[in-house]
């Protein structure tokens, strides 16, 4: 047979075509599985263009036994195309506080400002809220009415 | 005055209906031809026809098949190629 374990191939279609290959196994009359210069897979034999070169290995071999034999023949190996692992990014880290230049009056300052800021947002959400609500009571007290 | 890309009829006339109901006139850019093989002249699969600046944005995998000559020779006519180039080695 042509197409025997060992026998140097070269493949015709797909993603892999013009890369050598080389037959590890027979699967039935129409498929082979090859290795090689291409990813380990079943392949059909109409996707293989024989050649008179033949490698000496058993049946269903390794792929690191395919490479050696393919290095003793003297045949280019390609390295295989695998996927790089991706770069963690670094956490994110809160920017910490540094000591503050100014003199301790103006800081102390700066505090009073921010506390009377406080209270000014607090008592106009009180009076806001009032408001709603006593709009919200006069509605209810005319839709009873004109009942 | 009427524009220049009207007069020479390098734009292409469709006629579109308007959310209002009518027909109007409008131009666009004339369609692409499709890519051929250059072997035997089959039309090639997988290669996009749209305008070359539409083509650019794409990314390089959506271009063309990837396999050697993709994009150029039909698969039939690539499969006949890779196939004379391994004889005429095993011949020497």
């Amino acid at each position: 047979m042509i197409l025997d374990i060992g026998r140097v191939c070269i493949k015709i279609a797909g993603r892999e075509a013009g890369n050598i290959a080389i037959i590890v196994d027979k699967e039935d009359t129409k498929h082979v599985l090859i290795d090689g210069n291409v990813k380990r897979k079943r392949c059909n034999i109409s996707h293989l263009e024989p050649t008179d070169l033949s490698l000496k290995i058993k049946k269903g071999a390794s792929h690191a036994s395919v490479i050696n034999a393919m290095k003793k023949e003297k045949l280019e190996v390609k390295p295989s195309t695998t996927k790089k692992p991706k770069k963690e990014k670094p956490k994110k880290q809160r920017k910490q506080k540094q000591p503050s230049t100014e003199p301790k009056i103006l800081q102390k300052k700066a505090k009073e400002n921010k506390k009377t800021k406080k209270e000014t947002k607090v008592t106009k959400k009180t009076t806001k809220n009032k408001t709603k609500k006593t709009a919200s009571t006069k509605k209810k007290q005319t839709n009873k009415t004109k009942k | 005055m009427i524009k220049k890309q009207t007069i020479s009829r390098k734009m292409r006339k469709v006629f579109v209906k308007t959310p209002g109901g009518k027909t109007q006139l409008v131009y666009k850019r004339p369609k692409t031809s499709k890519h051929k093989c250059a072997a035997c002249g089959a039309i090639l699969k997988g290669v996009p026809n749209r305008r070359p600046s539409k083509v650019r944005k794409l990314p390089k995998s959506l271009r063309r098949p990837e396999r050697p000559y993709g994009g150029q020779l039909c698969s039939s006519c690539t499969r006949k190629k890779l196939r004379q180039k391994v004889r005429k080695v095993s011949k020497k």
